[in-house]
């Protein structure tokens, strides 16, 4: 055929084509480009948003009672020195703590011991510096003085967060203590601590696993309202020192980005020693420090006044309780080791 | 003119000019081009992936190689399996329940006015509510078990195959209807030859949506109820930071999602249509 002028169909195919080749050529060499830059490119993000909020700082906490002492710390003038503003603000859950955590690059915060740990491992720029908490996880019953783990065979058992945190950590004291967990304790799931205090009064189970303040919370309003009274029985702290002779399970603490270490060294060490004073105000004036944080809680502050003697508050120092800190870590990584991303972190988790 | 031979196989016809291509044939190059296109766009996709985890890094997106060796893992180890066969059943369970309810309710509903008007509230309050919000109520009334799941998804899936049922009885061909009383047709004749084929023009697209539309309301059910299923693996992934493992998830839900489809609706909707 003599060649047609115009733009036929074959024309058009043939041009397309030669565009998509050479799109895709573009395409592709400039991903090799940022490929090989993508190194400078995170860094220079992470460089453009850094440093400039910690002379404003904010600490971060969860709804916990440990958060109590850090809302302390923000109000007091312990950190004035060295900052133009600190305030606390709460986050509600465990994703809005990832997003914060790594989008945001918080610079305090107050973690759950083996989230920290699992981050570290995942390769996140994080330090562990304090521990705030010895234990505030707490049986709550049908029936009074349940003091011992032997009591609670042939009971059922509901707890929230099926292969989360207390799961593994009640499974692995009661294989200890000799309690098979799913025939001598029938162990039963919700998805959340509401939902299981629902189950309890309902008679569905003899005994709930809660933390401070949503366990003196749900003993209060048992008390309030008419229903089966609940009482307040083993603490996993109990049970522990009935299994392995240490009562204590560093539950959360004080987490440090390393940035406040590389670029405010100071402020890190200024945390470090206002902490425990902090803590120590909480211990002795548990009705103002509650005052002080029931803004941030969605609880009443005579709940989280009466939840502070029972949470073991502490502000002790990672490297100075670091064989504890590993022993628990331990204990949960036999019950499932990616909770603390695969293996007990090394030296440098500890600051 | 165009040098191609003019074989009359009709399935593989070269045309002279799209003029002249009648509408349900495609030549071998468009199937050809098609099918090409089809994977570049799919290659492009990995490479923007792949392109985004070397800018942010592993830990908040990671490599495709990455989630595609954390899905073997997950197969391997077992932990998908059982996971699987829950949530798929009960993603199936809800659907059929609604499949069924919405399509009898339709052709009932489209026989008479009367029926139709009472149904509407019915619809509007099914259609206007969130399945997220329906889930909480679930929770309350069945559990943990597979009812919750299997609720949401009846209660969102429902209006939509029960209108595209209705559309489908009001668009009946009112010549068939004449005919069908001149050969005095009984009635489960007529539901099966004539109302039920022209149906099914209507109801097939609703039902690929309503899968799919089961398929996520499913797993949301799941991640907010402790009861099992790919949205408890989702959660197991969340707690544990697992990033690659959440993208894997998500890789083998939407490989579950194309297997109902192309393996169970595609060939009933293929044997249902041999009548056009």
């Amino acid at each position: 055929m003599a060649g047609s002028t115009g733009w036929t169909r074959r024309r058009w195919q043939k041009t397309l084509l030669a565009a998509g080749a050479v799109g895709a050529a573009g395409l592709a060499g400039g991903a090799w480009w940022v490929q090989t830059r993508s190194q400078q490119v995170r860094e220079d993000r992470e460089q453009a948003g850094a440093n400039e909020d910690l002379s404003h700082l904010v600490i971060y906490g969860g709804p916990a009672t440990p958060s109590v002492p850090l809302v302390r710390l923000a109000q007091s003038d312990a950190l004035a020195a060295l900052t133009r503003s600190v305030r606390y603000q709460m986050f509600r859950g465990h994703d809005e703590l990832l997003a914060g955590l790594v989008g945001n690059g918080w610079p305090v915060s107050m973690v759950p011991t083996h989230l920290a740990a699992n981050l570290y491992n995942k390769g996140m720029p994080v330090r562990y510096m304090a521990v705030l908490t010895w234990g505030l996880v707490y049986l709550v019953s049908r029936e009074p003085d349940v003091a011992s783990l032997q009591q609670l065979q042939k009971s059922r058992l509901v707890l929230f967060g099926k292969n989360d945190l207390y799961d593994h950590l009640l499974r692995d004291m009661f294989k200890r203590a000799g309690l098979r967990p799913d025939q001598d304790v029938t162990i039963m799931y919700t998805g959340s601590p509401v939902e299981a205090v629902q189950w309890i009064k309902a008679g569905n189970a003899d005994h709930v696993l809660l933390p401070e303040p949503q366990c003196t919370a749900s003993l209060e309003h048992a008390v309030q309202q008419s229903g089966p009274l609940l009482y307040r029985g083993l603490s996993l702290g109990d049970m522990r020192k009935e299994v392995y002779g240490d009562d204590r399970i560093p539950l959360a603490g004080v987490m440090l980005h390393e940035r406040v270490l590389d670029s405010r060294p100071e402020l890190a060490k200024a945390i470090e020693t206002a902490l425990p004073q902090a803590v120590a105000w909480t211990l002795e004036n548990p009705q103002a420090a509650a005052q002080a944080a029931s803004i941030y809680f969605s609880i009443p502050e005579q709940i989280i006044a009466a939840a502070i003697p029972h949470s073991r508050l502490t502000a002790q120092r990672a490297t100075d309780c670091r064989e504890t800190l590993v022993d628990y870590l331990e204990m949960i990584g036999r019950g499932d080791a990616a909770l603390i991303g695969g293996k007990v972190p090394d030296g440098g988790f500890f600051i | 003119m165009a040098g191609f031979s003019s074989s009359m196989d009709g399935k593989h016809v070269a045309y002279q000019s799209r003029a002249e291509k009648p509408r349900g044939m495609t030549d071998r190059r468009t199937i050809w081009w098609s099918r090409v296109a089809g994977v570049a766009a799919l290659m492009l996709f990995i490479a923007a992936w792949s392109w985004g985890a070397a800018i942010y890094g592993g830990f908040v997106l990671p490599t495709p190689a990455q989630t595609a060796a954390r899905l073997v893992e997950m197969i391997s180890n077992q932990q998908l399996g059982v996971a699987l066969w829950d949530s798929t059943r009960r993603a199936f369970i809800g659907f059929a329940l609604a499949l069924l309810t919405g399509t009898a309710l339709g052709v009932v509903a489209g026989f008479s006015q009367i029926l139709r008007s009472a149904f509407k509230p019915l619809v509007i309050i099914c259609m206007g509510v969130p399945p997220i919000a329906w889930i909480v109520l679930a929770l309350l009334w069945f559990g943990m078990g597979d009812g919750t799941p299997v609720f949401t998804v009846f209660i969102s899936t429902f209006p939509l195959l029960f209108v595209n049922a209705l559309a489908g009885m009001s668009t009946q061909d009112a010549r068939l209807q004449a005919l069908a009383q001149v050969l005095e047709l009984k009635p489960w004749q007529r539901l099966m030859d004539m109302t039920l084929p022209h149906l099914a023009a209507y109801i097939f697209p609703a039902a690929m949506l309503a899968l799919a539309s089961a398929w996520k309301v499913t797993i949301m059910a799941e991640l907010l109820s402790a009861s099992g299923g790919l949205g408890d693996a989702l959660v197991a992934t969340r707690n544990t930071l697992d990033t690659a493992g959440t993208l894997a998830l998500m890789g083998a839900m939407t490989a579950i999602l194309i297997a109902m489809e192309f393996c169970v609706l595609e060939p009933v909707r293929k044997r249902v249509e041999r009548w056009r």
